[in-house]
């Protein structure tokens, strides 16, 4: 039975530019539909439209007929915002966020509940929590374990249409996998989930209904299977194409005696919890990309950190071209500035009042002889910037745009290694796909060495030479 | 040992820290004051015109004044502990019962103009931060800039010459009645309310806004019943640590008010204490002041404890 029915839906915003055209959307009690689209590709509107909770000036078109009701004028936000609860149910993006900060789970639970007879303890369950949670605060939670409150929140109430806006982001993959389970179990109890993201493997995992959209329109619909494996638009076979594990692998044998960067037995931790790693060995040679990868919180982002010669490791040493920068201070204010890092994100490296070209020129303070206007010009070229960027602010460029200007500033400052945290978490799978085949080339070009830390064992894979999987220091 | 109590502990230890260090001060700062103290302890007693080098020579070895300063302030601090603040130089009444006696008007007049601004705040606040930028809330702000930025004596003086010279409604000054409270604890609570209804407005208006309001909505509850349920509480936070740190400035910025209406309180007590140069009543007055600030401090912390759970397990951590 169709539990949701939206034809039409045309949103412009308070300048009249169009961001959603002519998407028409359906989905049946028991069943998943994904929207998925890049950044900007408007399916987040959709379902603010759906929920009559567009912003003030937005202008929208459309009908939007839930829990098989009449369809209802969606410029009609009140009417719209009768059916809450009644019909359908939200999972926002930031769960935590959605939770009264200061009153029992338990509490928030119930006041969700059809049946207010039941106690919270039995929907839990249901989403794999232990029933004392109900007596626990929101602030004690987890990111994980407040989706799955929510998750539990959906579950106590009658809604048949749940809509759940980028549920996996910022997940590592293994999070992804149980949130697709447990987004699955909404399904399982015969709710629509209309499934919000950016995830290919969120959208593989749920099956069901796909609908890619593209600046907002749906640019091709169908069953899951069916367009993942015989995508008919372009862009869905671009996009396909640059999911990580597709990629080709690219490792290849180097000169182990000409390393940029050693590292022996190292070790750090935080006091009073088990190390993070310990014995840690590892090698970067010249043109070389090694990858740190594992789950949220296992140490790679300290490990690089360590490996740059910010945070002193608790055992172990660091070789930068044959000096330690832990013992040798000399060494450490040579080589500083040839050992960088690329931060997840990219804007927050920029400050924000002033422009990026002469953010890009201030560098000439620390360097002696650097003349900007000199190597500047080739580098923006091959990193395919236009020139006109230089002249704007850091809020003022895409997110694709202030990475390859992140990282014209660290070469500007001729790297030997370069630390990557996360560099492309923040983007669209396309922009990562030009992001990394740029860093992959310029390592090669330059004979830099690279650390690409990152959550994704499938772009760590498709990336690195050598993989160290920190949840438990495998090699792969 | 539960948050609660371990919040207690340390700030009543910080409280006799502050005390002691309030103590210090107030003697050094009384002790640093240029001219002959015993001179105008003897004008107080005598009268300015009776005063000779003599009585002032007795009055310095009565009051031992001539002792060195280190003795002196041992002395003092000693007594302290025993919660002996000595006597006037000028009445030779007990400190603590001259305290006992002025701050009781202080406290008084001090809570009714507390309670009255809240009274006025809440309400408004409230209605502003319902409909910001509605007509509430930008008459109340402009009202509430006004008044802030006027001393409070003007604001009294408006009062009285409204109230008493013209319509004749009410006293101008003193004490005696009921009556007699009415415009100091109005100007006190126009004071007070000028800066707690932006306080209480900005609370609403961020709670409002705040995602698990509309999240509450979503999960089928009222606007009133998500409010009730789910923004009064997180709003009251920020509000009662703003209100019990008020209350700590009433008592002290009240001797404006005091000599304005001839309110016989602490603050009239202390500049009555100043003009005479009468150390032991500064220096109690001062300390008094300052376990004030301590306690008013103690109860914000309390209420937070008792409101925010966060605080709680942050306090217990």
């Amino acid at each position: 039975m169709t539990v949701l029915d939206v034809r039409n839906l045309t949103i412009h915003d308070a300048r009249r530019r169009a961001l959603v055209t002519d998407a028409s959307i359906s989905a049946g009690s028991g069943e998943p539909l994904v929207i998925i689209g890049e950044t900007g590709s408007g399916k987040s509107l959709v379902a603010q439209a759906i929920l009559g909770l567009l912003p003030r000036g937005f202008t929208v078109a459309g009908t939007v007929a839930i829990g098989g009701g009449a369809p209802i004028a969606a410029d009609r936000a009140d009417d719209l915002r009768r059916s809450w609860a009644r019909d359908i149910m939200l999972l926002p993006q930031e769960p935590r966020a959605a939770l009264d900060p200061i009153m029992r789970v338990g509490r928030q639970l119930a006041e969700a509940a059809v049946d207010r007879s039941e106690g919270p303890g039995a929907a839990l369950m249901a989403v794999d929590l232990e029933p004392s949670v109900a007596r626990l605060y929101p602030f004690s939670l987890s990111g994980g374990m407040a989706q799955r409150v929510l998750v539990a929140t959906a579950l106590v109430g009658a809604s048949p249409v749940v809509i759940a806006d980028e549920p996996t982001k910022g997940l590592d993959a293994a999070r992804v996998a149980r949130t697709a389970d447990l987004l699955k179990s909404l399904v399982r109890e015969g709710r629509a989930l209309v499934a919000i993201t950016h995830d290919l493997a969120l959208a593989r995992s749920l099956g069901g209904t796909v609908a890619v959209m593209k600046d907002g329109r749906i640019v091709e619909s169908g069953p899951a299977a069916r367009v993942f494996s015989e995508p008919t638009h372009p862009y869905t076979r671009a996009w396909l194409a640059a999911d990580p594990s597709t990629w080709a692998g690219c490792r290849r044998c180097f000169d182990m005696d000409d390393l940029v960067l050693a590292a022996h037995g190292l070790r750090f931790g935080y006091p009073g919890r088990p190390a993070l790693f310990d014995a840690l060995d590892l090698h970067v040679p010249r043109g070389g990309v090694m990858a740190l990868t594992g789950p949220s919180g296992c140490g790679k982002t300290t490990l690089g950190n360590v490996l740059l010669g910010i945070q002193a490791p608790a055992a172990g040493e660091v070789t930068w071209a044959g000096a330690d920068p832990f013992r040798d201070p000399a060494a450490l204010r040579r080589l500083r500035r040839r050992y960088q890092k690329l931060h997840q994100d990219p804007v927050s490296v920029f400050v924000p009042h002033r422009t990026v070209g002469r953010q890009l020129a201030d560098l000439g303070q620390v360097m002696p002889g650097f003349d900007v206007t000199v190597v500047l010009p080739p580098l923006l070229e091959r990193l395919k910037l236009a020139p006109a960027l230089l002249g704007r602010y850091p809020g003022e460029i895409s997110g694709g745009e202030a990475q390859r200007l992140a990282l014209a500033r660290v070469l500007l400052m001729e790297p030997s290694l370069i630390v990557a945290d996360e560099p492309t978490s923040r983007l669209d799978p396309l922009v990562q796909k030009e992001v990394i085949g740029l860093l992959r080339g310029l390592v090669d070009e330059r004979g830099m060495g690279m650390v690409l830390i990152s959550h994704d064992l499938a772009l760590a894979r498709a990336t690195a030479d050598e993989v160290i999987d920190m949840t438990n220091d495998r090699r792969r | 040992m539960s948050p609660i109590v371990q919040a207690v502990s340390t700030r009543a230890l910080q409280a006799l820290l502050t005390a002691w260090v309030l103590a210090t001060l107030c003697f050094a700062f009384v002790h640093a004051l240029p001219g002959d103290t015993a001179l105008r302890i003897a004008a107080a007693r005598v009268g300015e015109d009776r005063v000779t080098a003599e009585t002032a020579d007795r009055i310095r070895r009565e009051e031992g004044l001539d002792r060195p300063i280190v003795v002196q302030y041992g002395d003092w601090i000693a007594r302290l502990a025993v919660a002996d603040l000595g006597r006037s130089l000028v009445s030779r009444r007990p400190v603590t019962d001259d305290l006992a006696y002025h701050g009781r008007f202080t406290l008084g007049l001090g809570a009714i103009g507390w309670l009255l601004s809240y009274a006025v705040a809440l309400p408004i606040g409230v209605l502003a931060g319902f409909r910001p930028e509605g007509w509430v809330d930008r008459l109340s702000t402009a009202v509430s800039v006004g008044i802030a930025s006027l001393p409070s004596f003007l604001v009294g003086i408006g009062l009285i010459s409204l109230f008493a010279l013209t319509l004749r409604w009410l006293p101008p000054a003193g004490f005696r009645t009921g009556a007699h409270m009415v415009l100091p604890a109005v100007t006190l609570a126009l004071g007070l309310a000028a800066f707690s209804i932006r306080i209480i407005r900005n609370a609403v208006v961020e709670v409002r806004s705040a995602f698990y309001m509309t999240f509450a909505r979503i999960k089928g509850l009222g606007v009133r019943q998500a409010f009730r349920s789910h923004g009064v509480r997180n709003a009251a936070i920020p509000v009662a640590t703003f209100a019990a740190l008020q209350f700590a400035y009433v008592v002290d910025g009240f001797v404006v008010i005091e000599t304005l209406f001839n309110y016989p309180g602490l603050g009239e007590l202390l500049v009555k204490a100043l003009l005479a140069r009468d150390v032991p009543v500064i220096m109690g007055a001062g300390l008094m002041i300052g376990l004030l600030y301590a306690a008013a401090n103690l109860i914000a912390d309390l209420v937070c404890l008792t409101l925010d759970p966060r605080r709680a397990a942050q306090a217990a951590a």
